[in-house]
C-alpha cells in the first residue's frame, strides 16, 4: 500500500470511528496510564489552585495589597536566597545540593 | 521640558530600574523618586503575583523567597511586551532551565513548561472540534492531503522528567506520592488540553505523540502517517477527532488546491 492509499484508508478509518466514539459518552479517549486515571481524584483540587488566575491577574483590587500599602518599603534587598527551600526536597533522589 | 516621547521613555526607564531612583542619577526631585517607587515597585509586585499564580507548583518546589527572587530577574530581563497577564511567562521555563541557582533542580524547567501549557490551556478560546461531515464531504482522492489546525489549547510535550507526576503531587501536597516518584531521566510524551471537564494532562505513546505532533504542525496526513500501516495512528486519529483536537482542516493537494481550500503551504514535496 502506498502512502496516499495508507492516508486515505487511515482517514476513513478514523472518521468512522470518530463518529462512532461520538455517539456514544465520549469513552476514554487517549491511552492513559493508571497513575493518570488514579490522580482524577486530586483534578478539582488542582484547578481551583489555577482557577484564581484570572481575578487576580487583571484586578487590582484582589491583589495582596493596596497599592498604597506597597508604599516605598520596597523589598529591594539585594540577597539572593541561594537554595530553593521547598517541596524539591521530599521528592525521592531529589537533592538541593549542586550535583 | 522633554517632548512626550522622550518624557514617557524616562518614565519607563525608571519604573523598569531594578534600583529604587536616585534624585541625583534622575533629575528627580526627591520627592518625586519617592513617588514613582511605589508606582515601580507595585508594577514588579504585580508581574512577581502574575507569574507566581501561573507556575504555583514551581513555586512550591523552590519555596516563595527563590521564586521571588528568580521572577525579579525574569522580569528584569524579560519585561512583559503587552498588558494582558495571562499570555506572560511563555519564556519563564527556559529562564529557569538557564537559571544557575534552580541548576539543583533539573526538572524544575520541565514543571514550569507543563504549567505554562496547562496556563495555555486554561485561557485558550472557545473553539468548537472540526464537524466530522465536513470531513466525510472531502473527495477520497484528497483525504491524504487533508492537514489540520490544532486547538488553541492544545499543547505537547516532550520531556526527561516525570513532570505530570511532580506537578500533581505537588500541588496536591501529596507528600506520600512525592516521595515515591523517580526523577531519573526517561522519555515522557505529553498531551496537554482542556476539555469540557477541565485541564487534562495525559502520557502518550511516543509514536502517537511524534505522529500528532506533525499533525498539529500542519502537516499533511501522507506525511505524517509514513508508510508503514498502524493501527496505534488510526485509533489515536480518531480520538483526536472525536474529542476536537483539530478545529479545521486544509487541503494541500495541487490538483485541488485554489479550488476547494486555501493553499496551504507545508514546505512537503510530494515524492
Amino acid at each position: 500500500m502506498n502512502r496516499y492509499a495508507l492516508a486515505a484508508s487511515t482517514l476513513s478509518a478514523a472518521v468512522g470511528l470518530a463518529l462512532a466514539l461520538q455517539a456514544p459518552l465520549r469513552a476514554a479517549d487517549m491511552p492513559q496510564s493508571g497513575k493518570d486515571a488514579a490522580a482524577g481524584a486530586h483534578k478539582q483540587q488542582l484547578e481551583k489552585c489555577y482557577g484564581i488566575n484570572a481575578a487576580a491577574k487583571n484586578d487590582c483590587a484582589a491583589g495582596a495589597h493596596s497599592c498604597a500599602g506597597q508604599a516605598t518599603m520596597a523589598r529591594d534587598t539585594k540577597s539572593f536566597v541561594l537554595l530553593p527551600a521547598g517541596d524539591c526536597g521530599k521528592i525521592a533522589g531529589g537533592s538541593v545540593k549542586p550535583l | 521640558m522633554p517632548a512626550l516621547l522622550e518624557l514617557q521613555r524616562r518614565m519607563a526607564a525608571l519604573l523598569c530600574a531594578e534600583e529604587p531612583s536616585s534624585p541625583e542619577a534622575s533629575y528627580l526631585t526627591a520627592s518625586a523618586a519617592l513617588r514613582l517607587d511605589i508606582h515601580r515597585n507595585t508594577r514588579r509586585s504585580t508581574l512577581i503575583n502574575a507569574l507566581r499564580l501561573s507556575f504555583p507548583a514551581v513555586q512550591r518546589l523552590v519555596g516563595a523567597e527563590f521564586f521571588d527572587a528568580a521572577a525579579r530577574r525574569f522580569i528584569s530581563a524579560q519585561p512583559p511586551p503587552g498588558a494582558y497577564l495571562n499570555d506572560y511567562g511563555a519564556d519563564f521555563a527556559g529562564f529557569l532551565g538557564d537559571f544557575a541557582p534552580a541548576a539543583a533542580l533539573p526538572y524544575l524547567r520541565e514543571v514550569a513548561q507543563l504549567e505554562w501549557a496547562v496556563n495555555r490551556a486554561l485561557h485558550a478560546a472557545d473553539a468548537p472540534g472540526l464537524g466530522l461531515e465536513r470531513l466525510a464531504a472531502v473527495a477520497e482522492s484528497a483525504w491524504p492531503f487533508v492537514s489540520f489546525i490544532a486547538h488553541p489549547g492544545l499543547s505537547l510535550l516532550r520531556l526527561q522528567y516525570p513532570a505530570d507526576l511532580i506537578w500533581r503531587a505537588v500541588l496536591a501536597q501529596d507528600d506520600a506520592a512525592m516521595a515515591q516518584i523517580d526523577p531519573t531521566p526517561d522519555e515522557l510524551h505529553l498531551l496537554i488540553e482542556r476539555d469540557c471537564t477541565g485541564v487534562q494532562v495525559r502520557r502518550l505513546a511516543g509514536a502517537v505523540w511524534h505522529f500528532t505532533a506533525q499533525l498539529c504542525a500542519g502537516r499533511p496526513l501522507h506525511a505524517a502517517l509514513g508508510d508503514r500501516p498502524d493501527a496505534q495512528l488510526e485509533a489515536a486519529l480518531a480520538a483526536h477527532l472525536s474529542a476536537g483536537r483539530f478545529i479545521d482542516f486544509q487541503l494541500d493537494d495541487p490538483a485541488v488546491r485554489g479550488t476547494r481550500a486555501p493553499a496551504h503551504s507545508t514546505g512537503e514535496a510530494h515524492s
